[in-house]
């Protein structure tokens, strides 16, 4: 999932998300709704170090009027803890949220605590997800909050079995969101016998349905092309359906996270010539876009290094990371200072990816510049937490010497101005 | 002894106001833009001397009770400050935040020095002025306007490189500013962030606005361009502005409790694939100057555009529920009119008086662009027969999630609404194409034309004006809560479940009592009715749903108030809770999620009869301001307990 898609999110993105984060995508494939259980593999000390840093971070944010800034970026924190299965500190995180963002980090713990197996108290999480909400149903809260924070109760629901309370909860909810989530956990659920059933609804609601099905269905087929990548029969048909679809009536940026996807995943099975010509499709999907905000442009460039990588092409990777860097220099200045970070950010993680661990390192101490170059603590400390979270869940240990700045910025460098 | 102890709290809260006090007020001229954050106190008053940004990163909180009153342009390059500029707007840069902490008795004012100088004489306030005063004038173009940009998603074509699907590279630079550079970033908006967040504004004022130094260019009273969902704005008025009263670009931004009167153009104007949700509002057309319609003289009610052009993405997809749409019956233009494809829900609304049609099909809006049906989308008819979840695939279509302001009914509807004295010979004719007056509908057209049978309470109009070549009917005094069909939706409760407070009435009114009380111009200037009471929000619901306080009366007199409570459960007693007036010292705490005032005092139990019970009081000081609300033992209710929304009360 590329970080533009991630910015997009909504409610029916936030289902969408929860489905296709790919933490799901090597389960196995039972009919029912009950999750595989998968066991949290230990946080290194590094891993908790940033996110305690990054949490530290979100204390200087002051209640008034931050508050909401001050959650958004503690939900962002608790997210780095559970995509490391840690959800010792993500709760530790989460009873420290003022805002609905409580509900909806309870949620999430729920969420991961069912895929580790660990039920025991998932149903008080989701109690208090639901509580912490009374506050947005009021004649000046705003719905969408509410309803973000049912859906993903709504999916643990499901998740646990209780599809009754998940329907009564959907109930209250935007359906279209509700079906997305159903449609890309089919790639999971799937039984082997209703794959030919599957392709035909993708089909059909490609032919005829609306943008988002379409989107959905084709995101089910990137998962089953995984799935399935063994088949070749089954395969071929996935990837016919994908790339059709990518190259006819997809937004550029949609089509390049397809085709990006597909790519990763044939690579990791093995198939690099399958894995450059995805790549190249999607290459030459950026190359005929006009008009690129570096912003915008650099994480599918990551993402797209990331594949090369994957594919055995690492030398392009690198040449693609080195273009992308050259590129965001050339037009930093048409991307507002403070969120420079976000362009950069996919780069190092994708330098890492690619082995590249000193390149990565120099580009995290080149975003952390660049944060500093707005002279305000909020968005300051809020790429300060994104970067502490990037580097958390990238796996990548900080230096010493970027451990000592970090700490630095944390210790003596966010406290003004608020 | 409820009575003596929230007396007690009140002299206490007037020493502490007396504390704060006055003594140290200051005219604040702004001069420079605001790169760090900065805060705007209610003990000074502001003058915008210039175009002012709030840069990215930087924040603006405005304080309760502040005034940002503006002076006239100067004419000669004599300002000892910054010379001769006749652009003197706030504008919130994509990045930046703005928090305007206005409330119903404290509300934040944008104005001109000229309204300020019709407000009654007080010593006591920064201005020198009350603010809860002032006369209504002919009058606009005396300042700028309130801008903010964000990084959501637009549909702009005029802007080289901009790309018709729905791409994040799209951007667009904001009328009335300019760029430093070509691509110069801090002018523009747009980008791919739905949820991006420009900060907070409620209960803010914004009067005799529009004026920008280019004479090709006038500016709304808000000006919002991709603005993200994150972001909340409730409680805004726009009074008297030269150009639109609030336009809206992309984005998904959210409203609610919209006040828009006597505007220049159109007085709400959406474009650019705006995917969000109004709901509470109010639309009186007028006239602010005498110059053109469209320049001064009202134009349409709601003017909808899809896209920039009409096969464009995101493409206008949202909602307005309870609006009270009030038009100019002779020379008004369209009460919603529909270009390049927008798609807009209407439920629950009153159209009336309108000067042409309900449904004015202008397919284009001039500039080029090809109206419904173009390459592929949607035909106006389709439209309007389409559900909101049945577009076919189209090649310029949006990812996943960008269109969630629908939830269920056709792409383009008017339901559950009322439509009153639309008397143009034309009134209906495109809305009966559109099946709009089809029984499944549950519209009601009220047959009569006397104020008997109006939807609102009172409606009354001054003589008739030529302004800008147009006959005029300004609106003089109007009570806008609900009367007849309007006291009741017969919509069923699935949609207003769904992502809406739950109304069931038409209009953006309650019966009991207005939103408009404390804070408005409108009222200030005597054109809705004064009250001593305000609702400021909802509690916890019961079984009944909500439990619902409301105030009359005259606190000032023994016995003279009276606050009901209604929507009760019978068989169980309730019991009142009395607060005091010391919200800045003490913002209340929350009791089972409840937000609950400050120093409640919970009162003996009183029957309910019908659903309903009343206390009743009075002798209160001069200048207090008092908090009330209700509550009752529900068994049915999530903590057991409901509590109503809370109502201020402030004794004149």
């Amino acid at each position: 999932m590329n970080r533009w898609l991630r910015h997009t999110s909504s409610l029916a993105c936030t289902f969408a998300l929860l489905s296709c984060s790919g933490e799901e995508t090597h389960a196995a494939t039972t009919s029912n709704h009950q999750a595989a259980s998968r066991p949290s593999e230990p946080v290194e000390a590094f891993q908790t170090e940033l996110l305690r840093m990054a949490f530290r971070a979100t204390e200087k944010f002051p209640l008034d009027p931050q508050i909401k800034n001050r959650c958004r970026e503690r939900e962002e924190v608790v997210s780095a803890a559970l995509q490391l299965g840690s959800t010792e500190l993500a709760l530790e995180f989460t009873r420290q949220i003022e805002n609905w963002r409580k509900g909806a980090c309870y949620a999430l713990v729920a969420r991961e605590l069912v895929e580790q197996g660990k039920t025991a108290n998932v149903e008080g999480y989701l109690d208090q997800a639901l509580a912490s909400i009374s506050a947005e149903s009021g004649a000046t809260g705003q719905a969408w909050r509410v309803d973000r924070v049912r859906a993903l109760v709504a999916v643990v629901k499901a998740m646990l079995g209780d599809d009754a309370k998940a329907h009564e909860l959907a109930a209250t909810i935007d359906t279209d969101a509700q079906r997305e989530v159903l449609v890309v956990d089919e790639a999971r659920t799937l039984r082997d016998e209703d794959f030919d059933k599957a392709l035909r609804q993708v089909d059909a609601v490609c032919k005829s349905g609306s943008f988002e099905p379409v989107t959905a269905q084709l995101r089910k087929c990137v998962r089953l092309y995984d799935r399935y990548f063994a088949d070749t029969e089954r395969r071929a048909a996935l990837e016919e359906r994908i790339c059709r679809a990518a190259l006819k009536s997809t937004p550029a940026m949609v089509r390049v996270e397809l085709l990006t996807d597909s790519a990763r995943v044939a690579a990791m099975h093995g198939d690099r010539a399958k894995a450059e010509e995805l790549i190249g499709l999607a290459s030459d999907l950026m190359a005929e876009t006009p008009k690129w905000n570096p912003e915008h442009r650099l994480p599918l460039d990551a993402a797209i290094a990331e594949a090369l990588h994957l594919a055995g092409a690492t030398d392009k990777a690198r040449e693609r990371l080195a273009a992308a860097i050259d590129y965001f220099d050339a037009n930093k200045q048409f991307v507002i200072n403070m969120f420079r970070g976000n362009a950069l950010r996919p780069i190092a993680e994708a330098y890492h990816a690619i082995g590249d661990e000193q390149a990565s390192i120099d580009l995290y101490a080149k975003i952390l510049d660049e944060a500093f170059v707005n002279p305000n603590a909020r968005p300051r400390a809020m790429d300060f937490i994104a970067t502490c979270c990037s580097l958390a869940v990238h796996h990548i240990e900080p230096t010493a010497e970027l451990r000592q700045r970090l700490n630095g910025i944390v210790d003596e460098e966010l406290d003004s101005p608020w | 002894m409820l009575t003596n102890t929230i007396l007690r709290a009140a002299a206490l809260g007037s020493a502490v106001a007396a504390a704060m006090g006055t003594a140290n007020a200051q005219k604040i001229n702004v001069t420079a833009d605001i790169t760090v954050p900065t805060t705007w106190f209610s003990t000074n008053t502001y003058d915008l001397r210039r175009d002012i940004a709030v840069q990215a990163g930087a924040t603006l909180t405005i304080q309760a009770g502040t005034v940002v009153c503006t002076s006239a342009p100067v004419t000669n390059p004599v300002d000892p400050e910054f010379g001769l500029d006749e652009n003197r707007s706030l504008r919130v840069e994509r990045g930046a935040q703005i928090f305007v902490k206005g409330r119903a008795e404290a509300p934040v004012i944008m104005t001109s020095a000229a309204d300020v100088a019709t407000w009654t004489p007080d010593a006591g306030h920064p201005t020198g002025g009350n603010p809860k005063t002032g006369t209504w004038r002919e009058a606009a173009d005396e300042w700028g306007n309130l801008t903010l940009m964000g990084r959501g998603f637009i549909s702009e074509n005029a802007e080289a490189g901009n790309v018709p699907t729905c791409n994040a590279n799209n951007e667009a630079p904001m009328e009335g500013l300019v760029e430093s550079f070509p691509g110069d970033p801090s002018v523009r908006y747009g980008g791919g962030d739905d949820n991006d967040d420009s900060g907070s504004i409620s209960y803010l004022s914004l009067r005799y606005g529009g004026r920008v130094e280019d004479p090709n260019v006038e500016l709304n009273g808000l000006s919002l361009g991709g603005i993200g969902r994150e972001t909340d704005i409730h409680h805004v008025e726009i009074m008297n502005n030269l150009d639109d009263g609030v336009e809206i670009w992309g984005g998904t931004v959210n409203l609610k409790y919209m006040s828009i009167w006597n505007i220049g153009d159109d007085s709400l104007d959406i474009d650019q694939g705006w995917r969000g949700t109004h709901q509470f509002g109010l639309i009186v057309q007028g006239y602010s100057i005498d110059t053109s319609q469209g320049g001064g003289v009202g134009d349409n009610a709601i003017e909808t555009d899809g896209a920039e052009d009409s096969d464009w993405q995101p493409v206008t997809t949202g909602r307005v529920y309870n609006y009270t749409v009030i038009g100019q019956p002779i020379d008004g233009d369209g009460l919603t009119t529909w270009r390049d494809n927008a798609r807009i829900q209407y439920r629950n609304c009153i159209f009336m008086d309108g000067g042409e049609a309900l449904v004015k099909f202008d397919n284009i809006d001039g500039d080029g662009a090809h109206g419904y049906g173009f390459n592929g989308t949607l035909s106006w008819p389709a439209t309007w027969t389409t559900a909101y979840n049945a577009v076919p695939a189209h090649a310029n279509d949006c990812p996943v999630g960008t269109y969630t302001a629908q939830t269920d009914g056709n792409l383009a509807e008017i339901r559950n609404s009322v439509f009153f004295r639309n008397l143009n010979g034309s009134a209906y004719t495109e809305a009966d194409a559109r099946g709009v007056r089809n029984a499944g509908n549950l519209n009601v057209t009220i047959p009569g034309f006397d104020d008997a049978d109006s939807p609102v309470c009172a409606l009354t109009r001054g003589p008739l004006v030529s302004r800008g070549g147009k006959s005029m009917l300004p609106v003089t005094f109007l009570d806008p809560r609900p009367k007849n069909e309007a006291l009741t939706s017969t919509e069923g409760a699935d949609y207003v479940i769904n992502c809406f407070s739950d109304a069931r009435y038409r209009g953006g009114f309650i019966p009991e009592q207005s939103w408009l009380h404390f804070w408005t111009a409108s009222e200030a200037y005597g054109f809705t009715p004064t009250s001593q009471f305000v609702d400021l929000g909802k509690a916890c619901p019961g079984t009944n749903g909500d439990l619902h306080c409301s105030g009359s009366g005259d606190q000032s007199v023994p016995m003279g108030a009276t606050i009901k409570l209604s929507n009760a459960i019978p068989g169980a007693a309730a019991f009142f809770v009395g607060t005091s007036l010391l919200e800045d010292v003490l913002p209340g705490f929350e009791l089972f999620g409840c937000k609950i005032g400050p120093l409640p005092i919970f009162g003996p139990a009183i029957p309910v009869v019908a659903g309903q019970a009343t206390w009743t009081w009075g002798n209160l000081p001069s200048g207090g301001t008092y908090y009330y609300q209700w509550g009752q033992i529900d068994p049915g209710a999530p903590a057991g307990v409901s509590f109503s929304n809370t109502i201020c009360g402030r004794v004149p």
